[in-house]
């Protein structure tokens, strides 16, 4: 029996198989995905909602307080912890509980500020050595592990100790004026933390860099004459912003960490704008009587980086799940 | 091998010069200097202490005396303490920080990594949720909370322990523990991550196919590779006690060269800082140098790169 060509190829029933072919659910993208992976880790979503929680008490708690954090109430020295001073007062007569909120604010920004230092510098230092590579990377890379290899403690403390003298020389004049509420102390905090911890970052920016140049939608964007700086910042760092989201949410508690240990060590804030480092090394005088000038800092500093660390790793496991131990 | 080791002290000597640097010309940038804070000072004065310190020369001549006296290990004299010399102040200050250093780093070496081995061992059970928790508990708390709260509460409340100083071994405990509370954690984590993966691998299952016993696989063969990466860690640790030091130094009233440091910035003594700095910046990077030729020995598996 011969066919015709007409029969041979007869179109077949479209609805039998629409059916059949229609995806479960939509396609996820790469950060819906994440988010859905974030969204299943419990740890991780409640030490989101505590950082969030800390940042609005650190943005709107010192507002609402009927005190300041410099207002010295008199004859309300030294009380332990109530109901009008739910974290007591200390020798002057300050409310702890917006001294601590206001520590917030301070410790939050050298985290966020030192952070976005960080990220400038790291992004491209490291984007540039990642794409360019050869030469340019050897010697990049070089002055990266030299740096590396200096002990980062030492650095910002040397940093501060100059740039504190420095700034408040350069603070003096009319252009600075704005900034001079901030203080020389808390300024050169932002400057040495961000100046000194950028290299790991630089190093994970080049590592990811190096390792998607030679993937193919790259090798198209040259063949349409894309420029290497638009590669560069339209391709390249767009797709490693994983890795450098996690490397950010782990260097925050980093630099807190290092506020409070600058400040406890007395190089921090200019009194007597308060930092929880500061109160912390505050407290120390007084410890055997007021031992809750010391408890309230501490524990306001712990769990902010323990809530940073936590989120972090979920973040870590939610955005790579290579990188899950 | 020893072309390689040469190739690292090559490396070594060459970070030290660019820390140095480094050094000198942030100390330098400093408006003035530490006679500027004192009463005025008549001018013939102050021309006379800058020429006793080499502050009237130029800049690059003084650069290449501090390198000649580095190479000396001579830093200096102290500007506030009446003409002590840097290396005096080092010598004597130095070894409190040693003794507190090397327990420290004992401690977190003998608590660290039987915590982390207990986890892998124990893995996903109670024991390893538990040393997990004490673990990112440690990362998350600063030393000096753990120094203020402990010696309150052990010393002062409990009177279990002597608050400060450091006469003897139990005037340490406190101190060492504050000190090595974060480096615990953090070899802890190590050594888990490491062992869990040491003991999937085949020569693990070869070793229990041969019918050994599982404490002959677990601590002759498998603990082996599994505190290499401790090894590595070891630089890090040593500079994190020794920065950590100079607050757990001041806390417990221990007379370490790290409160030294401390007290050297608060009084704007720039040459003891940069002395300091210096020396410890030495210390580490030689340190470092050790603990990189002490790896390539111990891992052959470490291809090197001619």
């Amino acid at each position: 029996m011969e066919l015709s060509r007409e029969e041979l190829f007869k179109p077949l029933n479209k609805k039998r198989y629409e059916k059949a072919e229609v995806a479960t659910r939509p396609s996820l993208t790469y950060w819906g995905d994440a988010w859905k992976r974030l969204k299943q880790n419990k740890v991780a979503m409640f030490s989101l909602a505590v950082i969030i929680l800390i940042f609005l008490a650190a943005i709107f708690g010192p507002m609402l307080s009927p005190y300041s954090y410099s207002q010295q109430i008199r004859g309300e020295e030294n009380l332990g912890p109530s109901l009008q001073h739910p974290f007591g007062t200390d020798s002057l007569g300050r409310d702890m509980f917006v001294r601590v909120l206001y520590g917030a604010r301070i410790s939050l920004s050298v985290g966020v500020v030192a952070c976005i230092i960080n990220l400038t510098i790291g992004i491209f230092y490291g984007g540039i050595s990642g794409y360019f590579g050869g030469r340019v990377d050897s010697i990049m890379m070089r002055i990266v592990d030299i740096i590396y290899s200096i002990p980062t403690m030492l650095y910002v403390i040397l940093l501060m100790v100059v740039l504190r003298d420095k700034l408040e020389n350069l603070l003096k004049l009319p252009i600075f004026s704005g900034l001079q509420a901030a203080g020389s102390g808390l300024i050169s905090i932002y400057l040495a933390i961000g100046l000194t911890y950028w290299v790991s970052m630089a190093r994970i920016v080049r590592g990811q860099i190096l390792s998607l140049k030679e993937q193919e939608y790259v090798t198209a964007a040259k063949t349409l004459g894309a420029s290497s700086f638009r590669i560069l910042i339209r391709h390249l760092i767009p797709n490693s912003l994983g890795s450098i989201i996690v490397t950010t949410m782990l260097l925050i508690p980093d630099a807190i960490f290092t506020e409070s240990f600058l400040s406890f060590i007395g190089l921090g804030v200019d009194a007597p704008v308060p930092s929880w480092g500061s109160l912390a090394d505050d407290a120390l005088g007084s410890i055997r009587t007021h031992f809750y000038l010391l408890l309230f800092p501490s524990l306001a500093i712990s769990i902010t980086i323990l809530a940073f660390n936590l989120f972090g790793d979920g973040l870590r496991d939610a955005l790579d799940p290579r990188m899950r131990k | 091998m020893f072309g390689y080791i040469l190739k690292r002290f090559a490396y070594s000597i060459f970070t030290l010069f660019v820390i140095i640097t480094i050094t000198f010309f942030i100390m330098h940038a400093i408006p003035g200097n530490v006679y500027n804070s004192e009463k005025n000072l008549p001018p013939a004065i102050v021309e006379n202490i800058r020429a006793k310190y080499g502050l009237d020369k130029p800049l690059s001549e003084q650069y290449i005396t501090m390198l000649k006296n580095t190479i000396k290990l001579d830093f200096g004299i102290s500007m506030k303490n009446r003409g002590r010399p840097v290396n005096d102040i080092i010598t004597e200050h130095f070894p409190h920080s040693a003794r507190l250093g090397i327990f420290s780093i004992a401690l977190c070496l003998f608590i660290g990594i039987p915590l982390g081995v207990l986890s892998a061992l124990k893995k996903d059970k109670w024991q390893d949720r538990m040393a997990m928790i004490i673990a990112t508990l440690g990362v998350s708390v600063p030393g000096f909370v753990v120094a203020v709260l402990s010696q309150y509460l052990l010393g002062v409340k409990l009177k279990w322990f002597p608050v400060i100083g450091d006469k003897s071994f139990i005037h340490l405990i406190l101190p060492a523990v504050a000190l090595s509370f974060l480096p615990i954690s953090f070899i802890a984590r190590l050594v888990r991550s490491s062992m869990v993966e040491v003991l999937e691998q085949d020569y693990i299952r070869t070793a229990r196919a041969k019918g050994l016993s599982e404490r002959v696989v677990i601590y002759k063969h498998a603990l082996k590779n599994s505190i290499m990466p401790v090894i590595t860690y070891l630089g890090p640790l040593i500079a994190g006690v020794l920065t950590g030091s100079f607050v757990i130094e001041s806390i417990f009233n221990i007379p370490g060269l790290g409160r030294y440091f401390v007290t050297s910035i608060n009084n704007r003594d720039y040459t003891v800082t940069m002395g300091v700095t210096i020396f410890y910046a030495v210390f580490l990077v030689l340190m470092n140098f050790i603990v990189d030729v002490l790896y390539t020995v111990l891992d052959p598996r470490i291809k090197l790169k001619n």
